[in-house]
């Protein structure tokens, strides 16, 4: 039996008073890779783990491949989890950890271990059997972790936060390869982050979650040109978040006035009126102030900061404050500087409310 | 289409339709344990028997047993359930009501009489057996998360625990109530309104105070002058550059191992009388003799002899646990270091202290062998209890009276302790090692402290040394130091016969009951507590918070009262044990049974929870969790818990000393026997003999439980936190 899809259906999770999860509903496809993503205390861990079994449902269902799941415990469930902490089994070598799912399975110990070697090999381990888990690197236990819920080749692999115990440079890696390896063995993957870029690197599908409900669940592209509302908008990629006009809607494209400023964004069937607007901070182009095409917006450059590849800077409008990020090309300006702020086209949508 | 093996396993769901061998294997043991040892224990009946009588409790039971394990055969896993569930539970009741309700059980037809019968073993396997029935029957209708294993462990414990803790308490409590009248209440208050147990006229004359205020005065001093000296000593060792020896950790160790009132009689020897420092006084210095050590000034000797070293485990302990970050802060604001100590050192350790001194109290509440020794004319509860039970007038009203104000002032101590220990939380104890160096004690104070300690130890070690030698020499209660092995030989002579060895000496029968017993418990001991331990800390149930609180419970209550409550609850129908080896086993079991469940839980802290959750999501049931993942990290507890269980039933005097009988004597027991008999070589002998086999004993149960093996960074990958 391969990946299996999985279905929320009005999940809710409660702690005494606390609503750690409150009425979800999703549905992620066989073979896909979703991730959970939300600020902290936003329920991603409690979502993941109501999958795994580990904790059971206060209310609605849970399917697993159209099989209510929502009464079985972790061990009747066929899915595995690879934990932040890892949670290798520290008195027990490589092997043995990864053996533990098919022995604890009744599977005869010579079968276990040609199982155990198979996913070791696939995960470049092959020849740290006997190592035990405190005598290899974070990286090292991290796959030892992922070969570990491998092995059973579950319906559904959690991950919850696999990477935050890694360094930043190892973080891009590993994060590859574990797409690379859902992809490769069309697994049914949900994973928990609370790193957006990661989220928008690696998922099919993202689910945004806020205050223990799904903001919005698309796809990476779709979150960034489509924000379904104003947290979702202001959390991915830290929009401008700003009141506008709806001036007029021709087919799919409508015509915004901001402040004066006129630019052009995608409808989302919306009909001409006040709207708020999301403006990502690489939507707007500097130009001097003088400069002859008239338009755009006019600003007082605030603060002005200098990372490297890039600008950041704060730029007081008539919009308000507006983060607004440029390339450091040679032509930067500095503080107190009177500037003209132009749409580059792209980057700026509106929000349905 | 990507790589997969060629074998799907896939064990989940399809488990229920399986047989399920947990019902039958109930059902082979709950029939056959009755079938061949005895259903009732006083004329041997067994299963058969009490079958042909028509009782109906044996009969349900059976029925139960048989219907839920038929209908696993047949595969019909919820009728198997429903059987056990319903049946499980009406055969309990059916139990119940002929053994603690045999007259309204003989009014409809339950039993034979109305007095009630004496169920044997076999009808204590049928009893288990039915309640796991039960527990894994409604687990499997959802109770305890669905979790068979979490539901028979604690339910099985539940019951255990009321029967063996709750149940004893209870009898106790209602025989205070019973006596010549029929006006309950006032046979109770007269009873308890009695001037020898509450007078406080020693405060204003010369005349005696009563055994209650006694009690709580020697409690106060005893907790007040351990804790002091403990301080003073894990102050020396934690915070000046001093290195104790390596023998200072023996030392440590000695306390636990040696029987509760070798002190008491240590000091006799030195301070009696005629004792060895008497003596020398009176020749040398003219200072007369004289019987100050009998009373409250010896017993508090005593007492704090054995109390300081543990109280310096845990507050060396706390001391350590301390961040020096926070004293290194206070020194760059520019404490001084008398400043630092009195304002951010002690404030800190403060929940320690108090939870050290709360601890000595109750242990010198609790304490039965120095007042017995020593005690003199200064009576405390606990000996009055035994008085009460053993002495001339047979007063278990009385007996049971007393018992219950001293359960008062520990369960006091002990609520105190639980709160404190509750809003304690301010002492971090983070797994990351802080660095830094803790400050040094103000000038002069480690001066004044040796200044006292010294002394301490010297004293300290006069008396282990009496305890050591004193058996080994002719007779050391008059200094006569001729070595020699007579005391020995009378006790533990070992003949070559014909027929064999011959274990001609006194004391072998009750050092072999003693050790019998003890290697009994000590298992059980473990086993029930460390699983207990795994379910409160970390298993969510209904009921979690109770069942902690009784297995608390238990550690509030002094070995006497549990003494008094056991004789009186279980020499009389249903559960009649006064008299077999089974009541000092279950006894030592339930005594010890808190320590258990504390180290584990204080072990499973130390291991992150998701590790079980990990094995729980590779389809480890708990049982197999527990086995595999948990107990293996829990190597240390488990050491821990064996050697207290066993070394605590080794020295235990108060609850033992009334479940004694001549068939199953023990060995300490025996002791108090000899020193009322005069005969104190014999008896520092025999102490001395068993110190040196319960230090055998420990190093074995170290070997062969062993280390848990976690490589060299391994103390870092069990504690790697979760979220
Ligand atoms: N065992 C628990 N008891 C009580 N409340 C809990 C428990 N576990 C989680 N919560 C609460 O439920 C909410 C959601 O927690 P959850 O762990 O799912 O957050 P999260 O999205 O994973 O956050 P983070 O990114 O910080 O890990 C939080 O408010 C948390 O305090
Ligand atoms: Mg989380």
């Amino acid at each position: 039996m391969g990946p299996a899809s999985l279905d929320f259906i009005g999940v809710t999770k409660r702690y005494g008073a606390v609503t750690a999860v409150d009425d979800v509903s999703f549905r992620c496809e066989a073979g896909s890779l979703t991730t959970l993503l939300g600020p902290s205390g936003c329920g991603k861990t409690t979502t993941l783990r109501m999958i795994a079994g580990l904790e059971l449902a206060s209310e609605g269902r849970i399917l697993i491949d159209g099989k209510d799941v929502t009464h079985l415990s972790a061990a009747e469930r066929d899915v595995t989890m690879v934990f932040q902490s890892y949670a290798l089994f520290p008195h027990m070598n490589v092997l043995d950890n990864v053996m533990y799912g098919p022995r604890s399975s009744g599977i005869g110990k010579a079968q276990a271990a040609e199982m155990a070697r198979e996913k070791l090999g696939l995960l470049g381990l092959s020849g740290y059997d006997t190592r035990l888990p405190s005598e290899l690197s974070g990286g090292q236990q991290q796959r030892v972790a992922v070969a570990r819920a491998l092995v059973l080749e579950p319906s559904i692999l959690l991950f919850d936060e696999p990477l935050s115990n890694l360094d930043a440079r190892l973080r891009r890696k590993v994060r590859e390869d574990i797409r690379a390896l859902q992809k490769d063995l069309g697994l049914t993957v949900v994973y928990v982050t609370h790193d957006q870029e990661e989220a928008l690197a690696v998922s099919d599908e993202v689910i945004v979650m806020s205050n223990a409900r799904i903001a919005q669940k698309a796809s990476p592209r779709e979150l960034w040109n489509a924000p379904a509302n104003l947290f979702v908008a202001d959390f991915i990629g830290d929009a401008n978040v700003v009141d506008g006009t709806i001036a007029s809607v021709a087919g799919d494209t409508a015509v915004l006035d901001l402040a004066g400023a006129s630019v052009e964004a995608p409808a989302r069937g919306l009909a001409p009126g006040p709207v708020k607007v999301a403006l990502r901070p690489d939507a707007l182009r500097l130009a001097p102030l003088a400069a002859s095409d008239a338009g755009g917006l006019t600003g007082t450059v605030r603060t002005a900061s200098y990372l490297g590849k890039h600008m950041e800077y704060e730029i007081e409008t008539p919009l308000g404050e507006l983060f607004v990020v440029a390339p450091a090309d040679g032509d930067e300006v500095g503080a107190g500087a009177e500037v003209r702020l132009l749409p580059k086209g792209h980057g700026i949508a509106v929000i349905p409310q | 289409m990507p790589r997969r093996s060629k074998a799907r396993h896939r064990p989940p769901t399809d488990r229920i339709a399986m047989i399920d061998r947990f019902p039958v294997i109930l059902a082979a043991a709950g029939l056959i344990g009755p079938a061949a040892l005895a259903y009732h224990a006083d004329d041997g009946t067994r299963l058969a028997g009490a079958l042909a009588a028509g009782h109906a409790a044996p009969a349900l039971g059976c029925l139960a047993l048989v219907l839920a394990a038929g209908a696993s055969f047949a595969g019909a896993q919820r009728a198997s359930a429903l059987f056990g569930a319903v049946g499980g539970m009406l055969a309990l009741v059916a139990m119940i009501l002929a053994g603690f309700f045999p007259a309204l059980a003989a009014g409809i037809g339950f039993a034979d009489n109305e007095v009630g019968r004496p169920i044997g073993p076999g009808a204590g396997i049928l009893a288990l057996a039915l309640v796991a029935l039960f527990a894994g029957a409604i687990a499997r209708f959802g109770a305890f998360r669905n979790d068979r294993f979490v539901s028979v462990s604690v339910i099985t414990i539940g019951t255990l625990v009321v029967l063996f803790v709750f149940w004893p308490v209870l009898r106790m409590l209602s025989e205070a109530f019973q006596g010549e009248s029929e006006a309950r209440a006032a046979v109770f208050l007269d009873r308890l309104l009695q001037g020898d147990i509450w007078s406080l006229a020693c405060l204003w004359s010369t005349a005696r105070c009563g055994v209650a205020p006694n009690t709580v005065i020697l409690g106060i001093l005893a907790a007040f002058f351990s804790t002091t000296l403990a301080l003073g000593l894990a102050l020396l060792a934690v915070r000046t550059n001093v290195r104790f020896p390596r023998a200072f950790d023996a030392l440590a160790i000695l306390p636990i191992i040696t029987p509760p009132f070798v002190i008491g009689l240590a000091l006799i020897v030195l301070f009696g009388r005629t004792g060895l420092v008497t003596g020398a006084l009176w020749d040398w210095f003219g200072i007369p003799r004289s019987r100050w050590l009998y009373g409250l000034p010896g017993v508090l000797l005593a007492q704090v002899l054995s109390q300081v070293p543990l109280s310096f485990l845990i507050l060396v302990g706390s001391l350590k646990a301390l961040s020096p970050t926070l004293e290194e802060a206070a020194q760059t604001l520019r404490a001084t270091r008398t400043r630092i100590l009195m304002t951010v050192t002690l404030p800190l350790l403060l929940p320690a202290i108090a939870n050290t001194y709360l601890l000595a109290f109750v242990e010198s509440l609790a304490d039965f062998g120095n007042p017995l020794v020593l005690g003199g004319n200064f009576e405390v509860l606990s000996t009055k209890i035994f008085f009460a039970v053993v002495g001339a007038q047979h007063e278990p009203g009385r007996a049971a009276v007393l018992a219950m104000v001293l359960l008062a002032f520990t369960l006091a101590a002990f609520l105190l302790q639980m709160r404190l220990l509750a809003n304690a939380s301010f002492v971090t104890v983070s797994g990351k090692g802080d660095s830094g160096v803790p400050a040094a004690l103000p000038k002069g104070l480690p001066a004044g402290l040796w200044s006292v300690i010294i002394p301490w130890i010297g004293l300290t070690i006069a008396v282990y040394s009496i305890v050591l030698i004193g058996g080994f020499v002719k007779d050391i209660g008059r200094f006569d130091m001729t070595p020699t092995l007579d005391h020995l030989r009378t006790g533990f002579l070992v003949e070559w016969t014909d027929n064999g060895l011959f274990w001609a000496g006194s004391a072998w029968d009750s050092f072999w009951t003693t050790v019998l017993v003890s290697a009994a418990a000590a298992p059980l001991t473990a086993i029930i507590g460390l699983l207990t331990a795994y379910v409160l800390a970390r298993q969510k149930f209904h009921g979690r918070r109770s069942l902690e609180f009784l297995t608390m419970l238990s550690f509030a209550i002094p070995g006497t009262v549990i003494g008094v409550a056991y004789i009186l609850a279980f020499n009389v129908p249903p559960v009649e044990i006064t008299g077999t080896g089974f009541i000092l086993i279950a006894c030592f079991v339930f005594r010890n049974m808190p320590v258990g469940v504390r180290a584990g839980i204080a072990a499973l802290s130390q291991i992150d929870p998701s590790l079980d959750e990990a094995s729980a999501t590779l389809r480890a049931r708990t049982g197999r969790t527990l086995v595999a993942v948990v107990l293996p990290l829990m190597k240390p507890a488990i050491v821990a818990t064996l050697i207290f269980s066993f070394v605590h039933a080794m020295t235990a005097v108060s609850a033992i000393i009334f479940l004694v009988t001549a068939r199953y004597n023990m060995a300490t027991a025996y002791i108090v026997g000899r020193v009322e008999a005069g005969e104190y070589s014999l008896a520092i002998a025999y102490c001395a003999f068993m110190i040196v086999f319960m230090i055998v004993a420990i190093a074995t149960i170290r070997l062969l439980v062993g280390e848990a093996r976690l490589g060299r960074r391994g103390s870092e990958a069990i504690a790697a936190g979760g979220h």
